[in-house]
């Protein structure tokens, strides 16, 4: 089975694509099946020039004539690809972090879609900040971050579910001693009814966020409830200090998670790669599991890539997340998600796992953006 | 652009936005079409062509002529395009069909999509050829059919859908690439 994979590059996360990719190839490995799937490799710089990913994904449609398509690329630039996919009727997998979401969920038939579900995350936890009585919040975010709908998405069903956002604050994103939070801190000063923040930075300002957060002398005040990225390992590396807010959040998922795929998946990649598993090889071996089923139930006719979606959803995939189902209404792969807690003041965090959870997917579908959006169209954390 | 109904509009008011809309051109009898259009083009200068039946394709001719036309969108027109005409232009000539397709070719597809009460309601790019609404798929895009959906809101909707899919196939004509495609079954 011909597979051809178009990665994009990251200056801000520079393992990204090698994890991602080396993900991919340890799924197969471990299946047995690195000589059945053959993978052709095409760079796309950071996945936001458009012209330059259409015709590397129609050099591989095309030229190299592979049997499915996996695109590790965003919505916007999707569009634009998706005439070239439509009339190849081959199945495409796009892969991503999920910070952008439809504004139309119909699918198209032979596109499927694995992410880490980020903006469905912020759209759990700017219901969970309504649901623990925040009325009052301010946004806070960085230049690049909000170019993404994962923020609209927390905010937009804080807002819905009776919350108000008092004040928005974008960072200048400088990761160096110009990082600057005063704007904030002098908002929070002034306005003592608001000790809510609904945050969404990468893991790199994320950390420069919680350090200096932490020395604003009303941060034990303070409850911040975050995106994804900010529940990392890097983003948290400075937790043993303590922090002095709360924090709540959605991980699409934890390398402590016990569950035997995780271990797997955890002891094989490292095996062959001699690095840790992180969330870029998690989305790899992912894809390698579902280039798995594809290959065993495929009978090496691959032209009707509808027909593959369709076998897809009809069957389930054992995970390192837990137990993953396609959903048909929108081709998503849906995943169980991951509660985690961090109590001012301390440094074990909770971790709570929810199976899939059908009924806020369905809620967070049936919400969605209205209106014009603008935003990036480079791949979330390509930059 | 040819067109005769308001399933154009939000096409129209896009291209005219980005500047890259020749002119426009409905059937002389669809005098509402022509007033809505006028207005949306007011202070643009894009000139909004009236067509007769008996002359249409000559005058389109003309129109591609005078305007510098490369490229040619028809959504909802009544008459048939002769080959003489979708032809001429160097990019193409695409038809942007308020219905999927071969399902739901002829007219009037949003009153048959509801007829159906279909679940989904689409939209379908597609190159021009002798034939009407059976040329080579370009893209298609479907919508959710809402049970509160009148013919007026879905006919709206789609055409907001029809604009965006105009938007991206005019981008990828700006690419200056053979337009992908996929025969009818």
């Amino acid at each position: 089975m011909k597979t051809g994979v178009l990665y994009p590059r990251s200056n801000a996360h520079p393992g990204m694509m090698m994890d991602f990719v080396d993900g991919i190839k340890s799924a197969l490995h471990y299946h047995q099946l690195d000589h059945h799937v053959q993978l052709i490799t095409e760079s796309i710089g950071f996945g936001g020039n458009e012209k330059e990913v259409y015709e590397k994904a129609e050099k591989l449609l095309v030229l190299e004539g592979v049997d499915i398509l996996v695109a590790y690329v965003d919505l916007r630039v999707l569009e634009i690809l998706k005439p070239l996919m439509y009339s190849s009727g081959k199945l495409v997998l796009v892969v991503n972090p999920g910070t952008n979401y439809p504004t139309n969920w119909v699918p198209q038939r032979n596109i499927v879609n694995l992410t880490l579900q980020h903006s469905f995350l912020c759209w759990l936890t700017g219901k969970l900040a309504s649901q623990m009585n925040k009325t009052n919040a301010a946004t806070a975010t960085t230049f690049y971050d909000c170019g993404y709908l994962h923020i609209a998405a927390m905010v937009n069903c804080f807002v819905k579910t009776g919350g108000k956002i008092t004040y928005n604050y974008v960072n200048n994103q400088r990761y160096d001693d110009a990082f600057d939070i005063k704007p904030l801190t002098d908002y929070l000063s002034a306005d003592k009814e608001t000790n809510s923040l609904l945050c969404v930075f990468d893991s790199l300002p994320a950390a420069l966020f919680y350090s200096q957060l932490n020395s604003y002398n009303r941060a034990d005040s303070l409850h911040l409830f975050v995106s994804p990225m900010m529940l990392e390992q890097k983003a948290l590396e400075k937790m043993a200090d303590r922090y002095k807010f709360s924090i709540d959040g959605y991980l699409p998922w934890h390398s402590s998670l016990e569950n035997k795929s995780n271990h797997v998946f955890l002891d094989s990649y490292r095996q062959q790669t001699k690095r840790d598993g992180t969330v870029f090889s998690l989305l790899g071996w992912e894809t390698g599991l579902i280039l798995k089923e594809v290959s065993l139930h495929g009978d090496e006719n691959y032209l009707n890539g509808a027909e593959i979606a369709g076998r897809l959803a009809n069957g389930k995939i054992n995970s390192p997340r837990g137990e993953m189902k396609l959903d048909a209404e929108t081709n998503y792969f849906i995943t169980p998600v991951c509660k985690y807690s961090i109590k001012q003041n301390s440094e074990i965090p909770g971790v709570e796992w929810m199976e899939i959870p059908q009924k806020e997917w369905t809620g967070f579908v049936d919400d969605p953006i209205e209106g014009v959006s603008s935003g990036w169209t480079n791949t979330y954390l390509c930059y | 652009m040819l067109c005769s109904t308001r399933f154009a509009l939000p096409a129209i008011r896009e291209l005219a936005f980005f500047n890259i809309l020749a002119a426009v051109a409905i059937p002389r009898h669809c005098d509402e079409m022509i007033v809505n259009t006028d207005v949306v083009l007011t202070g643009t200068g894009i000139p909004v062509i009236e067509l007769d039946k008996e002359t249409f394709a000559g005058r389109i001719l003309e129109a591609i002529e005078e305007n510098e036309v490369n490229l040619g969108l028809v959504m909802t027109f009544p008459y048939q395009i002769p080959s003489s005409v979708y032809d001429v232009p160097s990019k193409g000539f695409y038809n942007i069909h308020p219905g999927p397709l071969p399902q739901y070719p002829g007219n009037d597809p949003v009153f048959h999509q509801l007829k159906n009460k279909e679940k989904h309601a689409g939209v379908t790019v597609h190159k021009l050829d002798e034939e009407i609404n059976t040329g080579p798929l370009v893209m298609n895009e479907m919508l959710k059919i809402d049970p509160s959906d009148t013919y007026d809101l879905l006919t709206t909707k789609l055409a907001n859908l029809a604009a965006k899919l105009t938007g991206i196939l005019v981008k990828l004509v700006s690419f200056d690439i053979p337009i992908p495609s996929r025969p009818q079954n």
